[in-house]
């Protein structure tokens, strides 16, 4: 096996850690600061991708002004998810709420397929080409989404460290004692909530010029998305951040040898790892309902 | 309990009242007369409903256009006055069920639904649905199913009720026909990427013996979980292999197949690629992925009969869709095979009973015309049914001229039946049929290719 190939491997890895790094981020976002385990996170991906094509194709939008309003669009409908229903369902527990976001998704991707259709589609391409170096091809197309999951996760970390966000690590941290030091709950939880779903619509629309988008794809990244998570440790940012790329150049190299039981290997080594560390490489183990 | 519990138990009991309604209300009587003139022939009401199930996806854009079909064919014989048979009219209720793709779960819920609540007993159309749950269901409650399948979960000598229409196990004629193509444009070696279900593992097993029958070398296949989102690991591993040709065979999603084909073409593949099942739709998708130039030349199996088709039944057909429609759409059109034979065995019989309808579709001996051309049941002596079973679907075959998909010939119902017999190696068991049975007859349609040898 040649490095080229090697490499190339490595690379496709990346590309694809790059998509699961935004999408598990707005997971562990909610799960941590809301503790909502939200199941339709990966429609919002799903839904910026359309929305992102449908700004381009029908409103003939420049793609930067799509991905906005993707990322406005699906933040939008995080924040109608929270108020709407979970703000009424957490004070019955986790579990009912997370049966909630099951429900939602599965609306949410039915009323996709309504309105959009049961066929893919496509955006022509941003950037066309690929570079070629010593044997080894990245499409420019890609490496927008890698620049461009980069971009999103530095803002995110500065958007961190601002006013809302270091109160929603505060409301993390101790929800009653962050309350105690004037910081309101209900404002921080909506914010978090659309922050988290916009990760996953700005994913989508990332990925659009570079994949069809279909009526399926949240549900099939969302398995993903959640592997990712485990991996990197719930309630963990930089956790999932790692675990993405990890994940996703895990999946690479195990598809290049393994073929479809690639996946069974990935899962297999999760759970390896998860028993000498519950809590993932960098999280802590999920607390049980109740404690 | 407290206030707000009340409410949303009486919210609940409310919502559950109105779908518990809606589940038992009676359907509004169906207008039969003609739109805009009064029925002058003073059609007899039908006294007798015959109820027809089909279990396709209605997540994918093939059960979407089956269900419009198959529902179309029931309108068609509700204006006529229902459908005559044996002496009386028959009001036809065409119930499409969505069983999901290829969930064995979801599939097996349709199924109950269809044949134990709703008391259906004809199967006629699958699309996605998972054939071996299936026949566990049809089989003991005596329902004939009339599915698309080519495993072996469908072929046992044991089932009395099971047709496989539109079978591919004998559509390897076209297969064979587009390698055959490749091959002459200088195709050695060819791998075929498809995803990790059991039809495709048989059913690409088949697509190789007809490469290997037109002469190119098939590696080792690369398969894919369907919930694959990045396609370059697979791109990666074609490249790998460096393989004259890459055959999408049986990959259904066509998201799929777009994601695929954008991926070959970022690794750098620039040989022969044949796409699987597209439509023009598909191949615009595609074009805007990859360019025009990269599809010039492509092959594949072609599912527009406008301007091939010349049965003024089947035109009717067309042009009523497209009435009831508006624009023409082919996803589902080669998969409502099933109806035209159902039809044809319904109308000989007289009947709608199971038993006399499946004799007759197990005796056939000619070839019925559907929208995309003849298809025909045959036996399937190499494992031991001697009752006409499989049907071999003629094809249409298309090549990409400037970016549009130009229909260019058709593979017979004899060119799909014999090619696949000799590519399956299965010439000594039918050679022995036939010297018992007699040989089959054929549609009158001009063969592609030379039978002589077998």
């Amino acid at each position: 096996m040649d490095l080229g190939l090697v490499l190339q491997i490595f690379l496709n890895g990346l590309m694809i850690g790059g998509i699961y790094a935004l999408i598990a981020s707005g997971f562990t976002l909610i799960l941590g600061v809301i503790q909502v385990f939200n199941f339709a996170q990966g429609q919002f991906y799903m839904l910026g991708a359309f929305v992102a094509i449908a700004a381009v194709t029908n409103l003939g939008l420049p793609y930067p002004v799509a991905i906005l309003v993707a990322l406005l669009a699906t933040a939008l409908l995080g924040a109608v998810l929270y108020f709407g229903v979970i703000q009424w369902t957490t004070r019955s527990g986790f579990f009912n709420t997370m049966l909630v976001t099951v429900a939602f998704g599965t609306v949410v991707a039915q009323a996709a397929m309504l309105s959009f259709g049961s066929r893919e589609a496509v955006l022509p391409p941003v950037v066309s080409g690929t570079i070629s170096v010593g044997g080894v091809t990245i499409p420019n197309g890609k490496l927008v989404v890698i620049a461009g999951a980069v971009v999103v996760m530095a803002a995110l970390h500065y958007f961190m460290k601002t006013r809302i966000g270091v109160s929603m690590l505060a409301a993390a941290e101790n929800r009653d004692v962050a309350s105690l030091q004037g910081i309101n709950p209900k404002r921080v939880f909506w914010v978090t909530m659309a922050v988290g779903c916009g990760l996953c619509g700005v994913a989508g629309a990332l990925v659009a010029p570079v994949l069809a988008a279909s009526g399926t794809m949240g549900s099939t990244i969302f398995i993903k998305a959640l592997l990712v998570v485990l991996v990197g440790g719930t309630g963990s940012m930089s956790g999932a951040l790692l675990a993405a790329f990890v994940v996703g150049i895990a999946e690479s190299f195990a598809f290049h040898f393994f073929g479809h039981l690639g996946l069974l290997v990935i899962f297999v080594l999760v759970a390896i790892l998860i028993f000498f560390r519950p809590g993932g490489l960098l999280g802590k183990p999920l607390p049980v309902p109740g404690e | 309990m407290s206030k707000r519990y009340w409410i949303a138990l009486v919210l609940a009991l409310i919502l559950g009242l109105g779908v518990f309604a809606v589940a038992c209300g009676e359907d509004e009587p169906t207008d039969t007369t003609a739109a805009g003139g009064t029925d002058t022939t003073a059609a007899a009401e039908p006294t007798e409903t015959l109820k027809i199930g089909a279990m396709v996806s209605l997540s994918t854009p093939q059960g979407l256009e089956m269900q419009k079909w198959l529902t179309m064919f029931a309108k068609i014989k509700n204006e006529a006055g229902g459908w005559d048979i044996g002496g009386t009219k028959y009001k036809v209720d065409y119930i499409v069920y969505d069983c999901g793709i290829a969930d064995a779960t979801t599939a097996r819920s349709a199924y109950e639904k269809a044949i134990l609540q709703d008391g259906i007993k004809y199967i006629v159309g699958t699309w996605t649905d998972v054939p071996g749950v299936a026949v566990t269901i049809t089989e003991p409650n005596q329902v004939l199913w009339m599915g698309t399948d080519f495993s072996p979960d469908t072929l046992n000598p044991e089932f009395k009720y099971t047709i496989r229409a539109q079978c591919l196990s004998f559509a390897l004629g076209a297969a064979y026909n587009m390698q055959k193509y490749y091959v002459d444009e200088g195709a050695k070696t060819s791998v075929i990427v498809d995803t990790d279900t059991l039809q495709a593992q048989v059913g690409n097993a088949n697509w190789a013996k007809a490469g290997e029958l037109a002469g190119l070398k098939e590696l080792e296949p690369i398969t894919f979980p369907n919930d694959t989102t990045d396609f370059a690991p697979v791109a990666t591993k074609v490249k790998s292999l460096n393989p004259d040709l890459v055959e999408l065979a049986y990959v259904s999603n066509s998201d799929h197949l777009v994601n695929i084909i954008r991926a070959l073409k970022d690794v750098g593949y620039d040989k022969f690629i044949y796409p699987g099942n597209i439509d023009p739709r598909l191949l615009e998708n595609i074009i805007t992925q990859v360019g025009k130039e990269y599809v010039e030349g492509w092959t594949g199996m072609y599912y527009d009969p406008r301007g091939i088709q010349e049965d003024p039944d089947m035109l009717a057909l067309i042009d009523r869709y497209q009435q009831e429609y508006g624009e023409f759409r082919q996803e589902g059109i080669y998969w409502i095979g099933p109806w035209f034979l159902f039809e044809d065995a319904v109308n000989a019989t007289q009947s709608t009973d199971v038993d006399t309808i499946t004799s007759y579709l197990k005796s056939m001996d000619h070839g019925v015309n559907t929208i995309c051309g003849y298809t025909q049941l045959f036996a399937r002596p190499d494992v031991g049914i001697m009752d006409t079973i499989d049907s071999a679907p003629g094809h249409y075959m298309f090549e990409v001229v400037d970016g549009q998909m130009v229909a260019k010939r058709s593979v017979t119902v004899q060119d799909q039946h014999l090619v696949s017999i000799k590519a399956m190696g299965l010439v000594e068991p039918f050679q022995a049929y036939w010297d018992e049975y007699g040989k089959p007859t054929f549609p009158d349609e001009e063969s592609l290719f030379d039978f002589t040898d077998l």
